[in-house]
C-alpha cells in the first residue's frame, strides 16, 4: 500500500460532524434530576422508619424483661 | 479512559457519558469510514451505537473486556448488520459496493485529496467485509490483535491472516488504480 493511502487510512476517511456530541447527548434524554422536596421526603421516610423500628425493638426488649421479671 | 470515569458512566452520569462520546467519536467514525460507509451512514450508525452503549451501560463488565473492545463490538455488529441488510436489499453489494453517485462529486470537481479518498473508499469496498473490518480496526491504537479477535469473534491467528490478506489485496487494488 502506498504511504499516502496508508496515511488516509490512518486518518479514517471520515470525521465526526461538529454537532455529533450534542446530538448523542440529546438522544439519551434530559438529565434525571429530582426536585429537592423528594430528597427531603426520602430522608424523612428513612428517619421515621428507623425511629419506628427502634421503638418496636425497645418495646420487645421491655416486654421480654417485664415478663421475665414477673416470674 | 480511567476506571473512575467508567464507573461514573455505568452509574448513569451524563457528564461521564459525554466524555466517553468525546473520546471515542473520532475513532468510531473513522472505523466506519474505513469500512467504506458514507458520511451519513457512518453518522447514523455511530449515533445508534453510542445510544446502545448508554442503554446497556450496566451490561459492561470490565473483567470480560476493555471499554474500547466492548464499544467496538457494538459498533461492529451494527455496521455488519447494516451492510448485510443493504446487501439483501441490493442497495450496496456486501463485498464490492459501488459508490453512490449522489454522494461523490464528479472527478472533474474533486480535489486531489477527495480523489484519493474516492479511490481508497472504492478499493476498500472491494474487500470482503471480514477482512475490511479487521483492517479498519487495526488502525485504532487502543485495540491490539487480541481485542480485535474478541470483536470479530475469531482467533488472533485469523486476525493476523485477515489483516495480511486485506493489506495485500488493497495494495494490489490501489496499484492497479495507478496503472
Amino acid at each position: 500500500m502506498t504511504d499516502s493511502f496508508d496515511d488516509l487510512l490512518e486518518q479514517g476517511l471520515l470525521e465526526p460532524s461538529t454537532d455529533f456530541l450534542e446530538r448523542a447527548m440529546s438522544r439519551i434524554g434530559p438529565p434525571r434530576t429530582e426536585p429537592p422536596w423528594r430528597r427531603w421526603a426520602r430522608g424523612a421516610a428513612l428517619l421515621g422508619g428507623a425511629l419506628l423500628g427502634g421503638a418496636q425493638l425497645l418495646a420487645f426488649a421491655l416486654a421480654a424483661w417485664t415478663s421475665s421479671a414477673a416470674f | 479512559m480511567d476506571d473512575q470515569l467508567i464507573s461514573r458512566f455505568q452509574r448513569g452520569e451524563r457528564t461521564a457519558f459525554a466524555k466517553l462520546v468525546e473520546h471515542y467519536q473520532r475513532p468510531v467514525i473513522a472505523y466506519l469510514g474505513r469500512l467504506g460507509l458514507s458520511a451519513a451512514e457512518a453518522d447514523e450508525l455511530a449515533q445508534d451505537a453510542f445510544f446502545r452503549v448508554w442503554k446497556n451501560a450496566a451490561e459492561f463488565d470490565p473483567r470480560r473486556a476493555s471499554l474500547p473492545t466492548w464499544l467496538f463490538s457494538i459498533v461492529h455488529n451494527l455496521a455488519v448488520n447494516a451492510l448485510r441488510r443493504a446487501h439483501r436489499r441490493g442497495h450496496l453489494p456486501l463485498d464490492a459496493a459501488i459508490d453512490r453517485a449522489d454522494e461523490s462529486p464528479g472527478p472533474d470537481v474533486m480535489t486531489e485529496l477527495e480523489r484519493r479518498k474516492h479511490i481508497l473508499r472504492n478499493a476498500l469496498r472491494r474487500l470482503p467485509v471480514a477482512d475490511r473490518s479487521v483492517l479498519a480496526l487495526s488502525y485504532f491504537c487502543e485495540l491490539d490483535h487480541a481485542a480485535i479477535a474478541k470483536i470479530e469473534a475469531c482467533s488472533e491467528a485469523a486476525v493476523k491472516q485477515r489483516l495480511y490478506r486485506a493489506r495485500l489485496v488493497l495494495r494490489r487494488l490501489l496499484e492497479s488504480e495507478h496503472d
